[in-house]
């Protein structure tokens, strides 16, 4: 039996706002992320927040975040913030979409941050947009979800997300 | 894609280094990272291990970038050193290094060694977040069975669970 485990698989159509709560537990360390945006009412970034375990998203200004954008029609940029409210990103996402790899470690760890690294590849109007990022949130607390928002306020048309934990047997 | 456990080591007090020892095969190897503290602020680097003894010789060459918050991006390029960078760690309680490496070729005597790296940390009393993104080559064409984690300037890794898995 492989040691990555699909815990959790999510498929939303037109909606602004994507909770996936109670995915993240003490059975496993590490995190893998995929998700794929099949399109988007206008283009924009898909943010990220981490939510805790009674359910609630966590907002306040504890996230920072790093990420080196690839981009095929403009100069390559940087982009870096401390005392967020969100991180970012999961792709730059246009009509056709963007799809990301994730890893978050620790989650459930109430003595460390919970971190977060990631790639992704997006195509919106002007052309391809890669990124490849990282990010913590700063509180010592357990975090049990992820919730997934355009930056723009504008809905998902179609979004999927599957989760898998990284067993480790001692 | 599938992951096989190959070997463990979950460090609850302090130790000099961490061996992952099993690459028997031509697969990919992924090793994971999670929780790392070392006894101070320094280098979390890594070696690959010949027969489960590691090689320090001055041919670890790397090249990535540098993402932080604190300051712009930096390149990271380094040649015919005597091992190979992974994450900055700081001591702090809240300061852990995590990161995933892909492995190419260990296995194979006739050809260099190359991983793939993706690293976040927080170092330093600022705080600091910083990850490598990027690539590393042993440049000699020899057989590792393994890869050895350690702090740079002889500082003992006091945390953090290291596994090694087979790519199937």
């Amino acid at each position: 039996m492989s040691n990555l485990r699909l815990i959790n698989e999510t498929t939303a159509t037109s909606i602004a706002s994507i909770s996936v709560t109670d995915v993240f537990t003490t059975d496993f360390n590490i995190y893998k992320i995929v998700t794929n945006q099949k399109g988007i009412s206008s283009e924009t970034s898909i943010e990220g927040r981490f939510i805790n375990t009674s359910g609630s998203i966590i907002t306040s200004s504890n996230y920072d975040y790093a990420r080196q954008m690839l981009k095929s029609f403009t100069s390559f940029g940087e982009d870096r913030s401390t005392n967020q409210t969100r991180f970012r990103s999961f792709g730059e996402a246009g009509t056709q979409g963007a799809s990301s790899v994730s890893y978050v470690f620790n989650p459930m760890d109430s003595s460390s941050y919970t971190f977060f690294l990631n790639q992704n590849s997006g195509s919106p109007s002007g052309g391809n947009f890669n990124m490849k990022g990282i990010a913590v949130l700063k509180l010592a607390t357990q975090v049990a979800g992820i919730n997934f928002f355009p930056d723009n306020g504008n809905a998902f048309t179609s979004f999927d997300c599957k989760i898998y934990g990284l067993r480790v047997d001692s | 894609m599938g992951l096989v456990q190959v070997a463990t080591n979950t460090v609850t007090s302090a130790v000099a280094q961490v061996d992952l020892v099993g690459i028997t095969t031509d697969d990919v190897y992924m090793v994971t990272i999670s929780g790392v503290k070392l006894a101070s602020d320094q280098d979390l680097n890594f070696r690959v291990l010949k027969s489960s003894s590691p090689d320090t010789t001055y041919n670890y060459d790397g090249a990535s970038k540098v993402l932080r918050t604190d300051t712009t991006f930096s390149n990271s390029g380094y040649v015919n050193n005597d091992s190979w960078f992974m994450d900055f760690i700081g001591n702090g309680v809240d300061e852990t290094g995590n990161g995933i490496l892909y492995l190419f070729n260990f296995n194979n005597s006739s050809e260099y060694s190359f991983a793939t790296q993706e690293g976040v940390a927080v170092d330093d009393s600022n705080p600091t977040l910083k990850g490598r993104t990027g690539g590393v080559v042993h440049t000699v064409a020899s057989a590792s069975n393994g890869i050895r984690f350690f702090g740079l300037s002889s500082v003992n890794i006091s945390a953090g669970s290291f596994t090694l898995y087979k790519v199937i």
